[in-house]
Order: structure tokens, then sequence, then C-alpha cells
């Protein structure tokens, strides 16, 4: 029993850095798209001292560059590329996530969306804490369990 | 305490209603005052996700994982991940849908509003007797050469309805002239865009007569700004030099080794050289605008409307990358094997193409986002002008009445 309780313990550790992640290893999730790179270039545009551009490689090929245009720190437009074509446009007009998407078709036409109402933002991150739960509910169970047949053993 | 928090929070959620409807029924009422009589409406209706979306514009595979969980390991993602996906298609389909019935609408002069097509019928002034009388026969037609709508009278000669009409048009004609260049200088991006990806191609494959004639073309679209001052009167088409400000990268950020750097400012300068006086690259930059600044006060709205309009000045922005394209190289344009081989260093393995291309669609972005502002601007803009106008005539048509015995 007491084995089992801390073999569940020491895989619950490794559980929250699923939920924590954001997308995988080498990817990042923007606007609840996965982009998977292999490298990156930072840039430092406006030569102010501090990077705002940060572009995504595959294979050499370019999918995602990530601008810091207000100075803060955090992302605020991104362009997903295809082909060394922009293919989406996202911003975050009220910081953090993007709220706004503009498609770009094949002749540079651009199309403003909707938000998407469907789907989670991030890849798979409430599952992760459901399965946090689960297994410091189970860990409590195991626990409980065997103060139980500790106390019957003593009486 | 909570019960007056409940009674507070109910209280703001119906005032805000309230207000919503009333500020709606005040736009609805003013809509229809200006436009005359409602005879028509034609409604938007998006095409239902499941019977319509799925199977025929996305891989129903993506629809069967993000409803009922299914198949999802066949296309290797969640039920959640295919959801999003879903759902973002679905409402990029309708957006696009939504905006051929909206361009369809305005051509066939009617007005886009909440997803509805309304149509109007201008309202036909009853003129009273007296009108009929008193009025020139013309003046239904012709009212204008009757008012100080007329650029002969001095300004402070005119009536205030017509100073504020003049004032009109004139913002109005600012915002088409910016919105004109801004539409032809995203064009000639677009197009250098496709020549930078030639050049890439080209530089990936080795390709020297490809390469040549892409940087060649390159240098045009760039020689303005990198090759410094142009010539009195030959200066490149106005506003075109932010995208030569962009494309210089290229040219500024070649390593400086041996005659590389000469030969590439050598382009440059034979490209302004060569430019013959009529060529579209070399007009003055008053006569790209001078045929804002030349209209009139007479000159209808419509017509502004019409110069401004980003579709034409598009083409004026393909003819201008047309000459380009069909200027001769020099024919002593001519690099070494190992000059390619820099250029493929300093373009391909230091991402300077891909440099200039995030740039490039970065600064369009933000002339898309300059232009949606100046579109609302013009709107308000015409407005201002139809209110003032129609002002102008009626102080006109009781002036004549009230003169007349």
């Amino acid at each position: 029993m007491k084995h089992q309780l801390i073999a569940i313990l020491c895989v619950s550790m490794f559980v929250p850095t699923t939920a924590l992640a954001v997308g995988g290893e080498n990817s990042v999730v923007v606007g609840g798209f996965d982009y998977v790179y292999d490298e990156v270039v930072v840039a430092d545009t406006d030569k102010d001292g501090t990077s705002d551009r940060t572009s995504y490689y595959t294979a050499g090929k370019l999918i995602l560059t990530a601008y810091d245009e207000n100075g803060d720190g955090k992302n605020d437009r991104w362009f997903e590329w295809k082909e060394d074509k922009v293919t989406l446009e996202m911003s975050a007009t009220k910081g953090g996530e993007p709220d706004e998407f503009i498609v770009v078709d094949g002749n540079e036409k651009a199309l403003t969306v909707e938000t998407s109402k469907g789907g989670a933002g991030t890849g798979g991150g409430l599952m992760n804490w459901i399965a946090i739960l689960a297994v410091i509910g189970a860990a409590a169970w195991l626990y409980n369990k065997k103060k139980q047949l500790k106390g019957s053993d003593v009486a | 305490m909570a019960l007056l928090q409940c009674f507070y929070m109910r209280m703001q959620t119906f005032l805000t209603a309230l207000t919503s409807v009333v500020l709606v029924l005040a736009m609805a009422v003013t809509v229809a005052q200006a436009k005359g009589k409602l005879v028509k409406t034609e409604e938007f209706t998006p095409p239902d996700i499941k019977e319509q979306f799925c199977g025929g514009n996305i891989d129903y595979r993506i629809c069967k994982c993000a409803f009922h969980g299914q198949m999802c390991k066949d296309i290797g993602k969640s039920q959640s991940q295919a959801d999003h996906l879903l759902y973002f298609k679905y409402n990029t389909h309708v957006a696009g849908l939504r905006a051929t019935f909206k361009g369809g609408c305005s051509d066939r002069g009617g007005l886009f509003e909440n997803d509805k097509c309304l149509y109007f019928e201008e309202e036909k002034e009853e003129l009273s007797d007296k009108e009929k009388e008193c009025l020139p026969k013309d003046f239904e037609t012709n009212w204008k050469k009757y008012s100080d709508i007329d650029d002969a009278i001095p300004i402070g000669e005119r009536s205030n309805e017509a100073k504020e009409f003049a004032d009109a048009l004139a913002s109005m004609r600012t915002n088409a002239e910016a919105r004109f260049i801004i539409a032809r200088d995203m064009e000639i991006d677009r197009l250098a865009r496709q020549e930078l990806r030639a050049y890439k191609t080209a530089l990936v494959q080795n390709i020297k007569a490809n390469l040549l004639r892409s940087f060649w073309r390159l240098a045009w679209v760039t020689y303005d700004t990198a090759a410094g001052a142009s010539l009195p009167g030959k200066d490149m088409v106005q506003g075109a030099a932010s995208t030569g400000k962009t494309f210089a990268k290229l040219f500024e950020e070649v390593e400086d080794k041996g005659d590389l750097l000469i030969k590439l400012g050598n382009l440059l300068s034979v490209a302004r050289s060569v430019t013959p006086g009529d060529s579209k690259l070399a007009i003055n930059t008053d006569s790209t605008t001078g045929k804002f600044k030349s209209l009139g006060l007479t000159t209808g709205i419509s017509v502004l409307e019409n110069l401004g309009d980003p579709a034409g000045a598009a083409q004026v922005g393909v003819s201008v990358f047309g000459e380009i394209v069909g200027i001769p190289m020099p024919p002593k344009a001519d690099i070494t094997p190992e000059e390619i081989e820099i250029l493929r260093t300093q373009h391909l393995s230091n991402k300077a193409v891909d440099d200039v291309l995030q740039e490039s669609y970065r600064v369009n972005s933000e002339r898309r986002r300059e232009l949606a502002i100046l579109d609302e601007e013009f709107a308000a803009q015409k407005a201002r002008a139809l209110e003032w106008e129609a002002k102008e005539r009626d102080r006109v048509k009781n002036e004549i009445v009230d003169s007349c015995k």
C-alpha cells in the first residue's frame, strides 16, 4: 500500500508540467493554433535595444512571426506563414490572447473573421487539470484507506 | 445589503439594454429619413454548419471528431482542437459569403446593415403651388447654379451652408487622396513581394538569369530611397518610398565584399538615370494627386468616391509595376559566381529575404488598418457633405420662393 501511494504521488509530480506547458516541446499555441518549430530567430526591428520580433521556423521555412508592438514584453500581433506568404494575421487588441483574426487568401486579399466560438483556447489544458485532480483524489483515497487499515490493526 | 446589490445590478442591466434599444431606434429613424422609403429587404443567411458546411467545405472527419469525438485519430487532432479548427474554418467561410453578399448589395444600390440588405426609394418632394410657380423649371436638376456652391464665388461671400459643404468636400478630397496612395502602394508592395519570392527561388536553385532579373526589378522598387535624393521632377511616385525603404534592406545589408556593393549601387544609379520623362515612375508627385486637387465644388460626391476607390488605385499600382517589369536590364549588369554565393549567404542563410518579407507584410498590415480608419472617416465626411448640400439646396429654394412676388 505504502509503495503504491508513493508511486502515485511520484507520477502526479509530472502531471502539472503538462497542464502548465503552452503546447508541447518546441511548439507555441497562438489563438488556439499549435505551431511546431525547430528554430527561433529574435530581432530588434526598431533598434531600440529590445527584441520586438520573434520568427519561428520548421525545416528552414518560416511558419510564424510574433511582434511585440507596444513594447510591454508580450506579443500582440502574429502572422502565420505558408510558402513565404502570410495566410493568417492575429491581433490581441486588448492584450493577452488574439481576439482579431484576419484570413489572407492566395491573392493577399484580407478577410476579417469573428473569433472562433468553439473549442478550447489551448490544447488539452482542462483535461490536464482533471488528470491532476484525479491523481490527487486517488492518492487521498489510498491514504485514507491505509489509515483505516492501520486503525483496525491497532484495534 | 445583498438585496440592494442585486437590485442595483438588475437596474444597471435594464438601463444598458434600454439605452441600446433607444440608440438602435434612433439610428433606424435617421437612416430611414436619410435614405427615403424602405421598399425591399434581403436577408443574409449563413449556411448551417452541419447540413451545408461539413463535408462540402471541410474534411467531414473534422466534423465527426468535433461533434461526436469520432475519427479524431485519423486526423491527428483532439476533439477540442477539431472543434476549434471547424468553427474557425466555418466563421471564415461565413465571413467570405457575407462580404460577397455585402458587395452585391452595394452594387444593386442597397444599404447593408446587420446582415440585411435594405433598399430605399427616394421620396419625391411634394412642391407647394407657390413653389411650383416660383422655382425655375430646371431647379430640380440644376439647383447648384442658383446656389453659392460655385468656385467663382469668393469664400467670404458664400452662404454658411455653402462654406460648410466646401469644407466637407475638401476633407473628402484629402481622404480620397490618402486612400488612393495607400491602396496603390499596397498593390506595388504585393507585386514586389512576388518578385522577392521569385528572387529567393532563383537563389535557392542558383539560376543566375532569374536571380539578376528579379534583383534588377527590386532595384527599381527600391531606388528612390536607397539611391538617396532623386532628381527634381523625376522623383518616384509619391508614397511608394515606404515600399522602397522596406526593400532597401536587401541592398543595405549585403556585406561589403569586393565590387559587389559598387555593382549594386550601379544598378540603382542606372535605374534612376534611364527613367524616361513620361514614365509613371518619373511623374511629378503633384500630378499623382493633382487630379484630386483639381476637382471643383460642383463635382459630384460620387465622382470623388470613384476616384478614391481602392480597387481603381490598385490598378495604378499594377501598371506602375508592369512598367518596372518591362524595363530591360542594362547590358553590362552581371555578377560573378562568387558574388552570387555572397548573396546566397546574406539573403538566404542570414535570412535577409525573410526579414524583408516579414517587414513588408507588417507595413502592409498597418496600411490596411489605416485604410479601414480612412474608410470610416470618409463615410462620416460624405454624410456631412450630403447634409450641408441638402441645407444649401433648401436655403436657395426658400430664398427664391420668398423673393417671388
